[in-house]
């Protein structure tokens, strides 16, 4: 099921509803911060205040003093009695630690001031002092004239006058300090109540995401439930049995079509292996694999099928097709099996089939006596026809020919999709077999103006396969390159060979398979135009004949544009491994000649090279080449390498010398060097030297060899 | 002359391939229209080659070619199957019978005698 879009925006939501997350905690980080920072403000403040406050007390406090000190010296001056001296005595022991407590208070500017109130507090208590003085001296004059001079009540003004001095200073400190925390409330007021929007529209944002990511989740997980649903009702309603298998094999559920099918109840089955099913019993370990291997297919939407005999619970039979479709991640896989009941299938296909093989059969036998008397009329067995009746004659022969070949094709197609068509496996060499099909086709060729050529290869391509249905194969095609080409033109029949595949083709100059005929050439009764089959006296069959026998020779058909026009129809079979080895009966008398190398790939490729010039004994080692030579006395040539890991085939030189003076050695190595005393006939350096002038220098020394002795 | 027994139960095939090996005027032709009366004609007649039809109601080919078999007189007789499509299987299992070959149908007349006189 695919997965919904809601849940693919998913991350997204997540990721936005984190960021304002974030955001919210960094705004409430900067609020603690602030209101930190405004604490620490604040008690600042109430300390400054707090100072202010005790100054204005003390200077409050001065000023008592010294009004009071005065009241007191006054009233001892007019009484001369002792105890109006107490507010005196009072201030001169008391204003000093007011003034230490002052000047700690103050700042640097303010310490003047609180000098300058100290020294008229200074002068004052003079003052008052001398007036004391001069009483206890009994002169209440001096005191009284002192008193009257005015000067004790002008030090008072200016006392006065520095303590409102000073006070104005402390009230308008404080006041600013008032003002300055006012303003910073103001700030942090605002800034705070910008953080809380910030913060509330961060949580809107917030709770608008997760609500949307809500709703996605449950609008996801409701397609889920649907798909689920929707493929629960296609389990149980699909007419096929379905089987939702473990990785294992072993079977989860199954639908109500498998217990019509099977007899067994969904509960019966429920833990069995899926191979309880089936009649052939194999063992969990081959159905472990064969699930992988079928379920890889299925992966791909491939859904390979495959039949089995299926068992029902009251021991019978039938046949079935297995699709088997893998999901689930990889390590956690899961299995659906559909199995279909095939019985009827099968019968109407055994029925089609028993239908055509009897109804060809029953064709062949007429036509036999039709073509029969034909050809005898045709040969003049019953005497010589006029030219009119003999034209009648071939016509009604070319027609029950093509009858014929249709009937054959038919049964062909039959056998092969009955799977009855058996392939006589041998190995064989096709070059003899493409020139033989292509000169029984000569006449053909010929009869529509049409030239047919042959490129082969001088060595043999040997493969596993089928004479009689190679050459079939290739009668097609060859058959279909000259029925298709323009009078004039030629058919071309060549081999290649690639990654060990040999690829037979067939090359005509005929006008090209129409594009829309590309898909279907290779189909049953596929023809590129319907009057094809009329006018080319074809079938419609041979191709997919010729694909069908190919690809049960472990091999493949198909066709590719000719540059220049045309079509080229080839087919192509698996090379045998062991190439150089065979020995076409056409070859035995070919000249034996022993391959000295280490490297294996070496041997095989200059093996090949020889190929139907010479035949090649491969040793890959010096014991090898010693008992090669001491068993193949017929060996009329050597081609040796010179290093061989610890050994130099120039050691074998001096024994084939000492065997067999005229038997020509050709050095064929990768180490450029001269070898004068090596005694050999020719040197060939492996990086410079072509296959082929190997082949040529060695058959030439062969060739010279055996005309004589040098 | 050489004695030719054409055994095959159609008998438009039977004339015709009569008439095809006809041709070689150096072939005796006589026919038979099933296994049971090969036997009896190639018993008495003892022919030099037996053309045999593989597929014939009753005793089919392989079956004459038993019962030949088993009589002294046509033990030895060479035997050549006629057959529809003749298919590799079917040759090497009728090679294991004993056939000394295999013509294919539909056959061609004008070529059946020159293909029968290779046989002997």
């Amino acid at each position: 099921m695919p997965i919904p879009a809601s849940i693919a925006r998913g991350p997204s939501n997540r990721t936005l509803t984190l960021a304002a997350l974030l955001l919210i905690m960094l705004g409430l980080g900067s609020v603690h911060l602030l209101i930190r920072d405004e604490f620490a403000d604040a008690r600042k403040l109430r300390e400054q205040a707090q100072r202010i406050v005790t100054t204005r007390t003390h200077l409050a406090e001065l000023l008592a003093l010294h009004l009071d000190a005065e009241t007191g010296v006054r009233g001892f001056v007019l009484t001369g009695r002792d105890d109006f001296l107490g507010p005196y005595l009072d201030a001169a022991k008391r204003r000093e630690p007011i003034f230490v407590a002052l000047r700690g208070d103050q700042s640097q500017a303010a310490l003047s001031s609180v000098d300058a109130l100290q020294r008229l507090s200074d002068l004052k208590l003079a003052n008052a002092a001398a007036n004391v003085r001069d009483i206890r001296a009994g002169n209440p004059g001096g005191a009284r004239r002192r008193v009257a001079s005015g000067r004790g009540r002008e030090l008072m003004d200016g006392i006065k006058a520095q303590v409102a001095r000073l006070d104005a200073a402390e009230v308008a400190a404080l006041r600013s300090l008032e003002q300055a925390s006012e303003s910073k409330r103001k700030s942090v007021e605002r800034f705070v109540l910008l953080l809380l929007i910030g913060i509330a529209a961060l949580l809107v944002a917030a709770t608008v995401l997760l609500a949307r990511s809500n709703a996605q989740r449950r609008a996801a997980l409701w397609e889920t439930r649907r798909g689920a649903e929707q493929e629960r009702a296609m389990f149980n309603g699909a007419v096929d049995g379905m089987l939702l298998l473990d990785g294992r094999g072993r079977i989860v559920r199954a639908n109500p079509s498998i217990e019509r099918m099977f007899g067994y109840s969904a509960e019966e089955l429920r833990g069995k292996s899926n191979m309880f099913l089936m009649a052939e019993r194999f063992t969990e370990e081959q159905s472990q694999a064969w699930l992988a291997r079928v379920g890889r297919a299925g992966i791909d939407g491939a859904g390979r099928r495959q039949e089995f005999l299926g068992q029902r619970a009251d021991g019978s039979t039938f046949e079935t097709e297995v699709a088997i479709s893998r999901f689930g991640e990889e390590g956690d896989n899961r299995f659906v099996a559909a199995i279909r009941d095939i019985t009827h299938r099968k019968r109407a296909e055994r029925m089609k089939n028993e239908f055509v093989s009897t109804v060809s059969h029953e064709l062949r036998t007429p036509l036999t006596s039709i073509g029969g008397s034909l050809a005898l009329l045709a040969g003049g067995a019953v005497g010589q026809l006029d030219e009119k009746a003999a034209r009648l004659v071939t016509i009604a022969r070319n027609n029950c020919e093509r009858l014929i070949r249709l009937i054959n094709d038919l049964l062909d197609i039959e056998k092969i999709e009955s799977g009855k068509m058996s392939f006589d496996m041998r190995k064989l060499s096709l070059g003899p077999l493409i020139q033989r099909t292509v000169n029984a086709n000569r006449q053909f060729a010929h009869d529509l103006g049409v030239g047919l050529e042959v490129g082969l290869p001088p060595w043999p391509q040997c493969v596993n396969g089928d004479p009689d249905r190679i050459e079939q194969v290739l009668t097609n095609l060859v058959s279909n390159a000259i029925k298709f080409s323009p009078a004039g033109e030629s058919v071309y029949v060549t081999t290649a060979q690639q990654g060990g595949r040999v690829r037979v083709e067939v090359c005509d100059r005929g006008s090209g398979v129409p594009e829309e005929f590309r898909d279907r050439i290779f189909s049953k009764f596929a023809q590129a135009d319907s009057s094809d089959t009329r006018s080319r006296g074809g079938t419609g069959l041979g191709l997919a004949i010729v694909r069908e026998i190919a690809t049960r020779q472990g091999g493949s058909a198909g066709f590719e544009d000719r540059e220049g026009g045309g079509s080229i129809f080839w087919f192509e079979l698996p090379l045998l491994k062991e190439q150089p080895a065979i020995v076409p009966p056409e070859q035995c008398d070919l000249p034996l000649l022993l391959h000295l190398d280490d490297d294996l790939d070496c041997l095989s490729v200059v093996a090949s090279a020889f190929a139907g010039r010479a035949t090649l004994v491969s040793a890959g080692s010096m014991e090898e080449a010693r008992k090669a030579l001491a068993g193949e006395p017929g060996i009329r040539g050597c081609i040796v390498d010179v290093a061989m890991g610890s050994d130099s085939g120039l050691d074998l030189i001096p024994e084939l010398r000492a065997a067999a003076p005229d038997l020509p050695v050709v050095l064929f190595t990768a180490l450029d060097e001269d070898y004068p005393e090596a005694g050999a006939d020719a040197v060939l350096v492996k990086s410079k030297t072509s296959l082929d002038a190997l082949v040529e220098t060695t058959m030439a020394l062969v060739t010279r060899a055996a005309r004589g002795p040098r | 002359m050489t004695r030719i027994l054409y055994v095959d139960d159609e008998p438009d095939i039977r004339e015709i391939a009569e008439l095809a090996l006809s041709l070689d005027a150096g072939l005796d032709v006589r026919t038979a229209a099933s296994g049971a009366e090969a036997l009896e004609i190639a018993g008495k007649w003892l022919p030099d080659l037996v053309l045999l039809d593989v597929m014939m109601p009753g005793m089919d080919g392989p079956t004459t070619l038993a019962c030949l078999r088993e009589n002294p007189a046509t033990r030895e007789l060479p035997v050549v199957f006629i057959t529809a499509r003749a298919q590799t299987q079917e040759m090497q299992s009728f090679a294991m019978l004993d056939a000394r070959g295999v013509i294919a149908k539909p056959f061609d007349p004008m070529t059946l005698a020159a293909q029968a006189r290779s046989f002997l």
